[in-house]
C-alpha cells in the first residue's frame, strides 16, 4: 500500500499534447476515479503510472518513490485491463501465478496466495479451467484475482467492467465496492461510466481533451457528492449527472434586494435571494450581463407550492417513463450553450426550436405525457457559470 | 393454387444437391490426382513392372518389391539422410525464422523494406536455388569456398559437393536459405496477432524478456508453428529437386535422399513395381511421423 502522487504529468504525441500539467495526488488506501470522455488521457495517465507509457514531463511518485522513469516490473504496481488480458494457454492458477513465479516465491507460497485469492473471489472450483471456458464475469474475476495475489503498492484498473452486460456490471460493481472494502488498496480507476465513478470513487477526477484555454486536462478532482453540487466548471457541471444538467443562457438583473435571472427568449425568471443563495454577492458583479444558468433535470418537480419552488409551465414534447422517474423533453426558444462549454454527451442535442432540455421527476407525479404541463424548479439548486471562463459563480 | 405447390419442388431439390455439387470438383480433383495414383500405386507395388521390359506389369511378385527396397544397398543411407535433411532442417528453418520473427516485431528502421525483402527467396523455384547454390560452391572460384577460405575455414580440396562429408550440409543449407524466411513471415504474422495487452501484463507481473518469449509469446504462436512445422517437414522429407541439381545423391550415397532413390528407381531405372513400393513405404513412414508429431502437439490444444 502507497501513496501516490503525479506531479504536473505530461504526455505529448509529436505536436499533440494528449496530457498537460496533471497533479493529483492519491492518499493510501484511497480510491481515485478517472472519469471523462474518450480522449481525455483518462487511460493513458492510468498507463503512465502503471509504465507503459513513458512521461514526457511530470513526475510520478510511488510511495515515497520517483517512479517516473522505472520499468513497469519493478513499479510493484499490478493492473486490470479492460479486456482482461488473461493468458490464454494458462490455466485460471497458473495465470494467477504468473506473477509471484516471476517474483521467484516459493511453490507452496505461491500455492496459498493464489488459492487465498480464488476464495476471496469465488474462483476455486475453476482454478484448473482455461480462461476460453469462462464467462465474462468469470474472466473479471480472474483479472482481479491477478492483480490481488500480487498484493502490490497500487491497482490500476482500466474500464475493468465495461465489457460486462448491464445487469452483470451492477453486480460486479457492488463486488467491486465489498473488494475494496476488504483489501483497502491503494487504487486507480478509469471510467467513462459516471455511475461507476460516483459509487467507486473516494475521490473522482473529471479529465477533459485538453485545451489550450484551461491548460491542463485535470477539470475537478473531488468526492462525487461535491461534484455533483458544486461543479468546478461547466464542462464538470454538464459531465456529472444522468441526464445531463441543463445549461441556459440567463440575464441577470437586480431586483429589490436579490437579484433575477431571466433565461433568453423566455419569460421564464427567477428570484434570487440571499436566504437560498448566500453567496449572491459573487453573482450580483454579472447584473445587466448573461450568464450560463444550470439546472439539474432531478430539481424539476411537480408543483407542491412549497418555498423556494418557482412555477413553469412547459410545453413537453416527450416523456420517457424509466419506471419509477420519467424524464421529460421540451424545446425552449432560447439560444444553445455551444457544445464548445458543455461537451457534456457525444451528440448536442438542440432541438429545432431552439435548445432541447430535460426534466426528471417521479412517474407517479406524472398528469400527462406531453403537452403543457406545469412543473416548479428548486431555484436553491440553480447553478451560475461565467460564459467566458466557463467557472462556476459561487451563489 | 397447383403452380405453388409445384413450383418450389425444383429449387428443393437443387437446395438439396447444391452442397455436393459445390465440394464436387475438389473431391473428383482429389480422387483422380491422389487417391488413384496411389491406389495404381498399391497395386503396381505387388508386381514385377519395368518399362524397359514391358508396358504392362509382367507378373505379381507379392512383396518382393518391398523386400527389395528394405534391403537395398541405398535404403538406410537414403532413410539417415532423409531424417537428418528433414529434421535439422525444420528445427533450423524454425529457430532462424522466430528469431528473425522477433527482430521484424520490433519497430526497427528499414523494417519494412527488409520485411518485402525477405520474402523473395522463397519465391524462386528450388531448382533455381539448386542451380544458384550450385555455383556458388563451385570449387574453381565459387563465392562459398573463397568465403569459407576466408574466415579460416577453407572447405575439402574435392569441393564442398565433391565431399561425403560436406555434401550433405550443403543441400542444407541452401534449403535453409530458402525456407527460413517462410517461417519468418509466418511467425510475425502469428506475433502480430498476440493482443498487445497480453504483453503489457505479462510486463506488469515482471516478466523478464527471455520469459516473456517462452511463457507469452511462444505458446501463443505455437497453433501456428505446429502446422507449419508440419508442413515444412513433409516438404523437406521429400526433398528431391536440390539433390538432384547440386550432387545427384553423391558422392557415393552420401547425400541420396528417399526422394531422389525413388526418382532414380522409377524414372532412371523405369523399375516401376520397385517405385511404388518406395512410394507406399514413404507414404507410411510419413504418415506415421505425423501422426506421432499431431499426437504430441495437438495434446492440450482446448483453447
Amino acid at each position: 500500500m502507497a501513496t501516490l502522487s503525479i506531479q504536473n504529468v505530461a504526455k505529448n504525441y509529436g505536436e499533440i499534447k494528449a496530457l498537460a500539467n496533471v497533479s493529483i495526488d492519491v492518499a493510501d488506501g484511497e480510491v481515485l476515479v478517472l472519469v471523462g470522455p474518450s480522449g481525455c488521457g483518462k487511460s493513458t495517465l492510468l498507463r503512465m503510472i502503471a509504465g507503459l507509457e513513458e512521461l514526457t514531463g511530470g513526475q510520478m511518485v510511488l510511495g515515497g518513490r520517483d517512479v517516473s522513469y522505472v520499468d513497469p516490473k519493478d513499479r510493484d504496481v499490478a493492473m486490470v485491463f479492460q479486456n482482461y488480458a488473461l493468458y490464454p494457454h494458462m490455466t485460471v492458477f497458473q495465470n494467477m501465478a504468473f506473477g509471484l513465479e516471476q517474483r521467484r516465491l516459493a511453490k507452496d507460497v505461491i500455492k496459498a496466495k493464489v488459492m487465498d485469492a480464488a476464495r476471496i473471489l469465488d474462483l476455486t472450483h475453476l482454478v484448473d479451467r482455461k480462461p476460453g471456458a469462462l464467462s465474462g464475469g468469470q474472466r473479471q474475476r480472474v483479472a482481479m484475482g491477478r492483480a490481488i495475489v500480487r498484493n502490490p503498492a497500487i491497482y490500476l484498473m482500466d474500464e475493468p467492467l465495461s465489457n460486462l452486460d448491464a445487469k452483470l456490471r451492477v453486480q460486479m460493481r457492488a463486488e467491486l465496492k465489498l473488494l475494496r472494502e476488504k483489501l483497502g488498496v491503494t487504487t486507480v480507476y478509469v471510467t467513462h461510466d459516471q455511475v461507476e465513478a460516483m459509487t467507486l470513487g473516494d475521490r473522482v477526477a473529471v479529465l477533459a481533451p485538453y485545451s489550450d484555454k484551461i491548460g491542463s486536462n485535470l477539470q475537478q478532482v473531488d468526492t462525487p457528492h461535491k461534484l455533483y453540487e458544486e461543479p468546478r466548471n461547466i464542462f464538470v457541471a454538464g459531465f456529472i449527472g444522468s441526464p445531463a444538467m441543463n445549461f441556459f443562457k440567463a440575464q441577470i438583473a437586480r431586483k429589490g434586494n436579490g437579484l433575477i435571472a431571466t433565461i433568453e427568449g423566455t419569460d421564464i425568471a427567477f428570484n434570487l435571494t440571499e436566504a437560498a443563495h448566500p453567496h449572491l454577492s459573487a453573482l450580483a458583479g454579472y447584473a445587466g450581463k448573461s450568464v450560463v444558468m444550470g439546472i439539474r433535470p432531478e430539481f424539476f418537480d411537480a408543483p407542491s407550492g412549497a418555498p423556494g419552488r418557482h412555477p413553469v409551465d412547459l410545453d413537453i414534447l416527450v416523456s420517457e417513463i424509466v419506471g419509477p422517474d420519467a424524464f421529460l423533453h421540451f424545446d425552449l426558444p432560447t439560444p444553445t450553450v455551444k457544445a464548445e462549454f458543455s461537451r457534456s454527451n457525444d451528440s448536442d442535442e438542440a432541438g429545432l426550436n431552439g435548445a432541447r432540455f430535460s426534466a426528471r421527476i417521479a412517474t407517479e407525479k406524472l398528469t400527462g405525457e406531453a403537452g403543457m404541463i406545469s412543473l416548479e424548479v428548486n431555484v436553491a439548486k440553480l447553478h451560475f457559470f461565467d460564459e467566458t471562463s466557463t467557472l462556476r459563480i459561487a451563489t | 393454387m397447383s403452380h405453388a405447390q409445384v413450383a418450389p419442388a425444383r429449387p428443393n431439390r437443387l437446395r438439396a444437391w447444391l452442397p455436393f455439387l459445390l465440394i464436387a470438383p475438389s473431391v473428383i480433383l482429389l480422387l483422380s490426382l491422389v487417391l488413384y495414383p496411389l491406389l495404381f500405386a498399391l497395386k503396381n507395388s505387388f508386381y514385377f513392372w519395368n518399362l524397359q521390359r514391358s508396358a504392362e506389369p509382367l507378373q505379381f511378385i507379392g512383396l518382393a518389391n518391398y523386400k527389395m527396397v528394405l534391403s537395398g544397398p541405398e535404403f538406410l543411407p537414403s532413410l539417415t539422410n532423409t531424417l537428418i535433411l528433414s529434421v535439422t532442417g525444420t528445427i533450423i528453418e524454425f529457430a532462424l525464422g522466430l528469431a528473425v520473427a522477433l527482430l521484424l516485431a520490433n519497430r526497427l528502421p528499414g523494417m519494412s523494406v527488409s520485411r518485402a525483402l525477405l520474402i523473395l527467396p522463397t519465391t524462386i523455384a528450388p531448382v533455381v536455388v539448386g542451380f544458384l547454390f550450385r555455383y556458388m560452391y563451385d570449387p574453381a572460384g565459387g563465392l562459398a569456398g573463397w568465403l569459407l577460405t576466408l574466415i579460416g575455414a577453407p572447405p575439402p580440396a574435392e569441393g564442398i559437393l565433391g565431399s561425403s562429408t560436406t555434401a550433405l550440409a550443403a543441400i542444407l543449407f541452401a534449403d535453409v536459405w530458402q525456407w527460413t524466411p517462410f517461417f519468418a513471415i509466418v511467425l510475425y504474422a502469428g506475433l502480430l496477432s498476440v493482443s498487445p495487452s497480453l504483453i503489457e501484463a505479462a510486463r506488469l507481473d515482471g516478466a523478464s524478456a527471455w520469459t516473456m518469449l517462452w511463457r507469452i509469446k511462444l505458446p501463443l504462436v505455437m497453433k501456428t508453428a505446429v502446422i507449419i512445422i508440419i508442413l515444412r517437414f513433409m516438404q523437406l522429407f521429400n526433398t528431391f529437386d536440390l539433390v538432384l541439381v547440386l550432387t545427384k545423391g553423391g558422392p557415393g550415397l552420401s547425400s541420396r535422399t528417399l526422394g531422389y532413390t525413388l526418382y532414380q528407381q522409377g524414372l532412371v531405372d523405369f523399375n516401376i513395381g520397385l517405385a511404388s513400393a518406395s512410394t507406399w513405404i514413404i507414404v507410411i513412414m510419413v504418415n506415421i511421423l505425423v501422426t506421432l508429431y499431431a499426437a504430441i502437439a495437438f495434446k492440450n490444444w482446448e483453447w
